[in-house]
């Protein structure tokens, strides 16, 4: 094996960090989704303290992504955007603990 | 990183964020008035039998007009952990074993205790494992509090069915002022939301 081959190897944890997940603000709201059934566009914005637009764009990129569920309905005439985790979100997210974990397990005191 | 993200503390955060209303409390503290009204008079039973059911549809009603209009929806799983269930069944275990003794012995004086046993066990069970906030775990001891406090008034002679009416009362106005309190809190931390989400989605889209 080539030393740049076994460098590569040694770095595997950190180029396996999902980078949809990695951004802060993302991951912030993955967190928030994890631990709860289902929240809708308000409850995140004030959890998160981020704005209507930044975290719409974020939900767009976690949506297209396919790791969460936007649906929108009207529950007594008013829209509610509802989201949840998708099992694909879940299963990333997961993994990216994993895998954070690891990159920090490994480090030298 | 691993220690920042504590998804239990995440899941707590989320679980105090919707309990700020107090409504919970307030709820709470009608069901205990209402029960005290049942060793007064016998009528009030049937009342009494529907009020949990009655009261989560109040609480339902009334966070969908003032509550997730200023904080936002959040719906929780339903089913308990294992912790959960174990603390549950430990609490309905010392609430029937009170119960036999009482039945067995005729030792009435117990009975403020035993009023308080399900409530403070559950109480302490949902505190403990989902919120975790100081104002809950109080409350819990003054369920205990309220418990001890007429037990020492009941060995003392007092008659029972008074104490009791005095402690699930008591207990009734205090749960009632706590939720009161943090309501109007709410109101006030939390404007109205006008604008909704899917005005900025359809934005964003075009």
């Amino acid at each position: 094996m080539s030393s740049k081959k076994k460098e590569n190897k040694d770095f595997q944890p950190i180029t396996d960090i999902d980078r949809i997940i990695h951004e802060p603000a993302r991951l912030m709201i993955l967190a928030f989704l994890y631990v709860v059934e289902r929240a809708d566009f308000i409850f995140l914005m004030r959890q998160t303290n981020l704005t209507k637009g930044n975290l719409s764009s974020h939900l767009s990129k976690l949506e297209a992504a396919g790791y969460i569920d936007i649906e929108k309905k009207f529950v007594s005439k008013i829209p509610r955007t509802l989201l949840r985790l998708t099992k694909r979100g879940r299963k990333a997210f997961q993994i990216y603990r994993q895998n954070m974990k690891n990159v920090f397990e490994n480090l030298p005191e | 990183m691993e220690q920042s993200i504590n998804i239990e503390e995440v899941k707590r955060k989320t679980y105090r964020a919707i309990q700020q209303d107090g409504l919970d409390k307030i709820l709470l503290g009608i069901l205990f008035g209402l029960c005290s009204l049942i060793y007064v008079s016998m009528v009030w039973i049937a009342v009494v039998a529907c009020s949990p059911v009655l009261a989560q549809f109040a609480r339902e009603i009334i966070r969908k007009k003032l509550t997730y209009n200023r904080i936002g929806y959040v719906e929780f799983s339903k089913s308990l952990d294992k912790k959960e269930t174990l603390f549950t069944l430990l609490t309905v275990t010392i609430f029937l074993s009170l119960l036999v003794i009482v039945n067995r012995t005729g030792f009435k004086a117990l009975l403020p205790l035993l009023v308080v046993i399900i409530p403070s066990g559950i109480y302490f069970m949902i505190t403990h494992y989902r919120s975790r906030a100081k104002i809950d775990y109080m409350i819990t001891i003054l369920f205990l509090l309220s418990g001890v406090i007429g037990l020492f008034f009941t060995l003392h002679g007092y008659d029972t069915t008074t104490v009791l009416v005095v402690q699930i009362s008591g207990l009734g106005v205090v749960l009632l002022t706590i939720g009161i309190v943090q309501f109007i809190r709410f109101l006030r931390k939390y404007p109205k939301q006008t604008v909704e989400a899917s005005n900025v989605f359809k934005e964003k889209r075009k």
